[in-house]
């Protein structure tokens, strides 16, 4: 079972909706077999992530099949440090939030959950391909279970957000496709072998000019800063995050917004490394603005998800930061700062669409003192509202303090702005939970219901996590550090070569 | 001579059973006439069956190089054979319903499919003007078909004086080629071409005109004017058909033309095509997100995929007209089957008209309906897994591969475009509450249609293989 144990990861969820599909007409039927599978499919990434090898930088769990001869095309998957911990937050989080989900889904819940474990397998594919069409298939899939769970089940300006989602990313990844298909071209030109393996053009990635690495890498660079967001192509994100539903919300946020990312640190970084250098000013500065910007606009939200999202912007900006600090303390406190944020945010969302779901209001200023009626929620926000400011022993600080390090070696300028960032996080923060749990209490809330169990067994794992990630993260960091030393090996040796 | 015949095989074969469909179409009794599509379903499968060619690279010609049978013609029979039965099995309650069930409609799109034929394997331009008129005359039957509706009967004219306005310029060029090269053979042009250049001023005019009549038969801007029309008024299975089937043999025919008689000059052709192509994407797609009636957005967009196919010509390579090859097929599926469904609802009263409101709050109390639009529209705009991305896919690969990245960078913004009233109907269906209630009434064989269509294009992109491969052994 090892042997396709990706293979199962993709397919278990499409094939699980099938039979779900095929044999219960029930909203609720559907509802509990859906998490079920995602159960199952959680339970699937452990035996990934024990028997996963920490010592070599080389993909595991390899299966390849040729699928397309004529054009080169295989199927083609694996892991390696750096897509193993988003496999397992992907699978994660979208167990908790169908579990989320049970009572907020009212109307056509089957289509709900069917789409939801569609999406699961589309991303696991995102974070497993190792062929660029099979990837490609899955990144534009994932849009359209997406656009549905938006569109259908979203809030008030649920349509306008749904489209602008998905125009949004659809046109920044158009570019790319033909990226994609100028270095199979490139590939095959030089080496005699058309093919559309990563690794492959990965490797031949010396011999591509300058001129071409530049024109590929703004492709890839268009669609990834759309999908993270970056700093001016960020305007999707507010609006989608606040239409979606809480489950939506939890896997743009948690797992969508890491796809741009890990683009980031499997394509360009690799595929374009002298390109990827030349544009560190550029890509530093805007990640800065991300995070200063992200979180001033964050300061004045009136509305709790709003602000959530905006403090989105701002943590991805330390991501990009970390990852294009280019040295081995940046890369890895990025992916550990991805990780944490899916885990923080995915449950700030889920926490506000619990208090959604009793009181129908997310504006800051309609709440007031609930700390007197619900105190285990007041005690669980604090702790994510810690974790998102980067409160030492929570996960939060070890990524940003991480990023810090790193971008401080050979960024220092933006560093030291970037810093500044993490103050404005306690700002918005403190401010936002000041407003909420601890003025005069409003008596409209009196008696509004606190966490039930439910509730409780899906925050739960998350509480663990940020706190483990926080007091040993070397759990987690030990899964990237062998990948990405070799990445940071391979881009300076093409760095070398090509001057 | 025994050459000669086994080069037409094919088309002699479709012949005798376009010919046995009249003798059946007698015997059919009035309400049985349904059957006669049948058997036209079971004829083009047998005759798609009989005629696979024998090995890869296989060419025959005949009749003194005027004709030519090889996989080539093979993968547009294919594309045809597609279209002709999902739009046979789309049109059988329609025509019911409309009481229009004649023999003869099933009979004349059975003929267009031997015009379309010629002009695809024609390697003289007099086999493929007779084959285009062979074409073209059925077409303008069928759009005018529901002679009892106004919009029909404005398609019909419309498309037949347009069309024999067309076909005219066209004619009108082919004599300045054949003034100038002295033939009508593609490679004895070629032959001039390479020694004179296309210097002379009457060469290039000849050339100029046909391109646009064959601009013309595609439905290519500036000359598409009047599609949205003669889409929009036809009976709604022959929409779906006249999308796909004649604008695939006339980028079939006019490839062939281009790539043996107007290789030499490649380069000044491109240039013209890459305009059109530029032009017909834009436009097409620009005013389809105007439009407030589906069908005639989908008319519109028909228009919009001829440019992308225009794409696969410019790029004049191998990959090129393969790419059109397989475009075309996925095509069929994807929009008889989107046209199909779209008469399959109004049929059954589950939409009023074809206005976007009908389709509010669809999805709710037709889920399955809903589902197969949702396919086909993300599969028309071309998003992946779904099987319209292989076939931008590659039209994308060959414009790359000639190294026209402009064309390229047009043509994917354009998908991006497209994607904006094609995700309109998704809206309308899946976000919006219904308008009217209605009762439905089930009937199966535009299901059928609608089933196949959607299963393939769901699969295709799993197992691309099975028409990548036919479009890869293809040489001109």
């Amino acid at each position: 079972m090892m042997g396709n144990i990706l293979t199962i990861l993709i397919f278990f969820p499409v094939f699980a909706a099938l039979v779900i599909f095929a044999l219960w007409r029930s909203g609720k039927a559907t509802m509990w077999a859906a998490f079920v599978a995602s159960v199952i499919e959680f339970i699937l990434t452990m035996p990934l992530m024990w028997n996963f090898d920490k010592s070599t930088a080389a993909m595991q769990f390899v299966e390849k099949y040729s699928w397309v001869k004529a054009w080169g095309i295989s199927y083609y998957v694996g892991v390696d440090g750096i897509s193993i911990l988003m496999v397992f937050l992907t699978t994660l989080l979208t167990m908790i939030s169908i579990l989320a989900s049970f009572k907020y889904i009212g109307k056509r819940q089957r289509e709900f959950y069917l789409a939801m474990l569609i999406l699961e397998a589309a991303i696991v594919g995102v974070f497993v391909a190792l062929d660029f069409f099979l990837f490609y298939i899955f990144w534009e899939a994932m849009l359209i279970p997406m656009y549905l769970i938006i569109g259908v089940w979203g809030g008030q300006r649920r349509i306008y957000a749904a489209i602008k989602f998905f125009l949004y990313t659809l046109a920044g990844s158009v570019l790319m496709m033909l990226a994609i298909i100028a270095l199979y071209f490139k590939h095959g030109q030089l080496t005699g072998e058309y093919t559309f393996d990563i690794l492959k053009i990965t490797a031949a990635s010396a011999q591509y000019s300058v001129g071409f690495q530049t024109i590929v890498f703004l492709a890839f660079f268009l669609g990834f800063a759309i999908k993270v967001p970056m700093f001016p192509f960020h305007t999707w994100l507010p609006d989608a995050h606040v239409e979606a539903p809480t489950a939506g919300s939890v896997i743009l946020a948690g797992v969508l917004l890491k796809m741009g990312t890990y683009g980031f640190l499997r394509f360009c970084l690799p595929i374009t490394p002298v390109a990827s250098v030349k544009f560190v000013p550029l890509i530093a500065a805007l990640s800065v603005i991300a995070i200063i910007y992200g979180a001033l606009v964050a300061m004045v939200q009136e509305d709790v998800k709003k602000l959530v999202a905006y403090s989105s912007v701002s943590h991805m900006g330390f991501v990009t930061l970390g990852i294009y600090a280019l040295n081995q303390a940046g890369i890895e406190g990025g992916i550990l700062q991805m990780f944490n944020h899916g885990i923080i945010t995915g449950a700030l969302f889920l926490l506000i669409g619990l208090i959604y779901e009793r009181t129908h209001t997310r504006l800051i200023a309609d709440y007031g003192g609930i700390a007197k009626y619900v105190p285990v929620y007041a005690t669980i926000f604090a702790i994510f509202s810690f974790g998102s400011i980067g409160l030492p022993s929570m996960g939060g600080f070890i990524g940003e303090f991480l990023v810090l390090v790193g971008s401080f070696k050979s960024l220092s300028n933006y560093a030291i702005v970037a810093a500044s960032g993490v103050i404005f996080a306690a700002v918005y923060m403190l401010w936002m939970y000041q407003r909420v749990f601890f003025q005069t209490p409003n008596s409209r809330w009196e008696g509004i219901e606190d966490v039930n169990v439910r509730e409780f067994i899906y925050l739960f794992p998350l509480i663990i996590l940020v706190f483990w990630t926080g007091l040993y993260p070397e759990t987690f960091t030990s899964y990237m550090h062998e990948s990405v030393r070799s990445l940071l090996e391979h881009v300076n040796t093409v760095n070398i070569a090509l001057k | 001579m025994a050459q000669s015949i086994v080069s037409i095989l094919p088309e002699i074969l479709m012949t005798i059973f376009g010919l046995l469909l009249i003798v059946i179409d007698v015997l059919a009794a009035e309400d049985k006439k349904a059957g006669v599509g049948y058997f036209g379903i079971a004829f083009i499968i047998l005759a798609l069956l009989a005629s696979i060619p024998p090995f890869n690279g296989f060419k025959i010609f005949g009749f003194n190089k005027m004709i030519v049978w090889d996989v080539y013609s093979y993968a547009f029979f294919l594309t045809f054979s597609f279209a002709y039965i999902l739009s046979t099995l789309g049109s059988v309650d329609y025509l019911k319903e409309r009481g229009i069930n004649k023999g003869e409609y099933y009979i004349v799109m059975f003929f267009s499919v031997i015009g379309m034929m010629f002009m695809v394997s024609a390697t003289d331009l007099t086999v493929f003007y007779l084959g285009l008129e062979t074409m073209a005359i059925s077409m303008y039957i069928l759009a005018g078909y529901n002679k009892k509706d106004l919009l029909s009967n404005e398609a019909g004219i419309k498309y037949f004086i347009m069309g024999a306005f067309s076909s005219g310029i066209f004619l009108y060029g082919l004599t300045y080629v054949l003034g100038y090269t002295g033939s009508t053979k593609y490679h004895i042009i070629a032959e001039y071409i390479r020694t004179n250049g296309l210097s002379h001023y009457s060469i290039i005019f000849g050339l100029i005109l046909m391109f646009a009549g064959f601009a013309f038969k595609i439905s290519a801007v500036p000359f598409h004017m009047w599609a949205p029309d003669v889409y929009n008024g036809a009976p709604t299975p022959v929409a779906g058909f006249m999308t796909v089937a004649p604008k695939a043999a006339a980028f079939g025919g006019m490839i062939r033309f281009l790539m043996i008689a107007g290789m030499p000059a490649s380069s000044k052709w491109q240039l013209f095509f890459a305009i059109l192509a530029v032009l017909t994407m834009t436009y097409g797609n620009l005013v389809a997100i105007a439009q407030n009636n589906v069908k005639r957005m989908l008319a519109y967009s028909a228009i919009s995929h001829a440019g992308y196919m225009l794409i696969g010509l410019v790029a004049a390579n191998d990959y090129g007209y393969r790419a059109i090859a397989l475009y075309t097929m996925i095509y069929a599926f994807m929009n008889i089957g989107a046209f199909t469904l779209l008469g399959v609802l109004k049929n059954k009263g589950i939409i009023d008209d074809e206005r976007l409101e009908s389709f509010a709050g669809l999805a709710k109390k037709h889920p399955l309906y809903s589902l197969a639009m949702l396919i086909f529209m993300f599969s028309l705009a071309g998003i992946p897994p779904l099987a319209g991305f292989i076939g931008k896919f590659y039209i994308f690969m060959a414009a790359i591969k000639a190294k026209i990245y402009w064309l390229a960078i047009i043509g994917v913004l354009n998908s991006a475009i497209a994607c904006y009233y094609y995700m309109r109907v998704t809206v309308y269906m899946y976000f919006r509450e219904a308008e009217y209630e209605v009762e439905a009434n089930v009937r199966p064989a535009a299901f059928i249609a609608t089933f196949i269509a959607t299963i393939v294009v769901l699969l295709l992109t799993v197992f691309p293989s099975t028409f990548i491969n036919i479009v890869k052994n293809m040489i001109v």
